[in-house]
């Protein structure tokens, strides 16, 4: 072992991403994004005080402040990249990646250019969100999320039990009913789109259907939780110890 | 268990992705793309008949018609995503990815823009490379990175001992000397600039050397199998049972 240094803002060490959330409470269901045994590694949670989702998808220019001080906390904290729980909070990506020194990725449209590049550019890529309708042109435009490939994009808000337990916030959740719900959204959009070439879930209570959805139409599905472990994998690297 | 038609072509089944190869024979140690303990999934390696490095460094057109053979080949085996041993073959990425179904993935640099996105536009990406003067803004262009973007790229060709090992027919390879040798490259581009972001290990007989540079750096670095991992897991995702 080498010489190691304190950090003096440090509770704990050895948390490998932080992760930025909403002061919302739902049930955190395992492969959400706010369940920490979806990660095959430690994660650090920070709540941005005072961030409401509605704030955050008109991008609140005001609440720059709070989402860059929550994420220099993190960094505090030595983690060694910093994602979210809602896309939209990418509105604010430029002014946390100007404010600390490991890699930030806040939302999963980022991988967007990356999944595009690896289709032919006529082949259309769904995106499943929350609400459609809420997700912001703002964001699609970034140019680090604009792409070439058709988009196509699908909320869950008329499905009932998705509304109910996520927009409405009834305090309970049935997995089953949303994997089934889940299913039925990409499977209908898969036979109105036969060459789809790929799935980004960009709602980060929606990995832990990713599962169901790619049995069901055989396409690549990426999500926060795929971004994620790309970040970690990045920034912690380990020896090969293969055979020859 | 679904039920599960036979694939016409296919000798055996499960393989996650395909590696197209260069017609190039060289010691691959562990960490290397074309060594298969680098993966923790079962991968299909498939040679491109006369593809010199000369030739896909060029993106030579004659070569195009078997890059997409071989692609079509490892698609009929039932790979889930195809990849290759050499960034240059980004020069074919966009005729393979039209010519198959499943995800494309030729070249390392494709990671560019995630990078640059991730670490903002004022601080440059450092790529290692094993020959820095074919990487011109040509290439770069076809990852789908800005023009406005600053790349910092650095050859590991000049380095004696990396330089004897992929030149002509290499016949021995020492890691721990290669190694030395990238951590070295790696050190003086982040004193040369110290602004640097992050590093992206373009060539495919590297990886091995990844983590000595970011023991060394303290930077995320990025390599031909952070991104096969990456795309590999989004087409091959499990239940969470936590």
């Amino acid at each position: 072992m080498a010489l190691h240094r304190r950090r003096p803002l440090a509770e704990a060490y050895g948390h490998a991403i932080g992760i930025l959330v909403l002061e919302s409470r739902f049930p955190f269901i395992p492969g959400d994004v706010r369940n920490a045994r979806s990660f095959g590694y430690p994660v650090f949670y920070k709540t941005v005080s005072g961030l409401s989702a509605a704030d955050c998808l008109a991008g609140a220019r005001q609440c720059a402040g709070a989402v860059v001080e929550a994420a220099r906390a993190l960094e505090a904290q030595g983690v060694k990249g910093i994602s979210s729980d809602r896309g939209a909070l990418a509105l604010f990506q430029d002014e946390v990646r100007e404010a600390v020194r490991v890699p930030v990725a806040l939302s999963s449209l980022l991988q967007l250019p990356m999944i595009a590049r690896t289709l032919d550019g006529a082949r259309p890529i769904a995106i499943l969100t929350a609400d459609a309708d809420a997700l912001p042109p703002a964001l699609l435009a970034r140019p680090d999320v604009a792409v070439a490939n058709p988009l196509v994009i699908r909320g869950m808000r008329e499905k009932p039990e998705f509304d109910a337990a996520i927009l409405r916030a009834r305090g309970t959740l049935d997995s089953d009913l949303m994997t089934a719900e889940a299913v039925d959204v990409v499977r209908k959009l898969r036979s109105e789109h036969p060459d789809l070439g790929a799935v980004v879930l960009e709602c980060s209570m929606l990995p832990p259907y990713a599962h169901a959805i790619q049995q069901a139409v055989g396409l690549p599905v990426y999500d926060f939780v795929t971004m994620i472990d790309y970040l970690q994998a990045a920034t912690h690297r380990e020896r090969y110890a293969g055979y020859y | 268990m679904p039920v599960y038609t036979t694939r016409a072509d296919a000798e055996t089944a499960g393989h996650a992705v395909g590696i197209l190869l260069l017609d190039y024979k060289g010691p691959f140690v562990p960490g290397d793309v074309g060594n298969a303990t680098s993966y923790d999934y079962p991968v299909l390696f498939r040679t491109v008949p006369k593809a010199t490095s000369a030739r896909v460094f060029a993106g030579d057109p004659e070569l195009e018609a078997a890059v997409i053979e071989a692609a079509k080949a490892l698609e009929a085996q039932g790979v889930k995503g195809i990849s290759s041993d050499c960034g240059y073959f980004i020069n074919y990425q966009d005729a393979v990815a039209k010519a198959v179904k499943v995800p494309v993935y030729l070249s390392s640099l494709l990671q560019l823009p995630f990078i640059s996105a991730c670490i903002g536009r004022k601080r440059p990406i450092g790529v290692i490379c094993a020959n820095a003067t074919a990487l011109g803004n040509r290439v770069l262009e076809m990852t789908g990175l800005g023009s406005e973007r600053e790349v910092f790229i650095k050859g590991m060709r000049d380095e004696p001992i990396f330089g004897s090992s992929v030149t002509g027919d290499c016949l021995q390879l020492d890691p721990d000397a290669i190694e030395a040798e990238v951590v070295g490259v790696a050190k003086r581009m982040v004193s040369e600039r110290p602004e640097l972001g992050a590093f992206l290990i373009e060539c495919s007989m590297l990886p091995p050397y990844s983590k000595a540079v970011q023991d060394a750096t303290g930077l995320p670095v990025f390599d031909f199998l952070t991104m096969i991992d990456y795309h590999e897991k989004a087409a091959h995702r499990r239940n969470y049972d936590g």
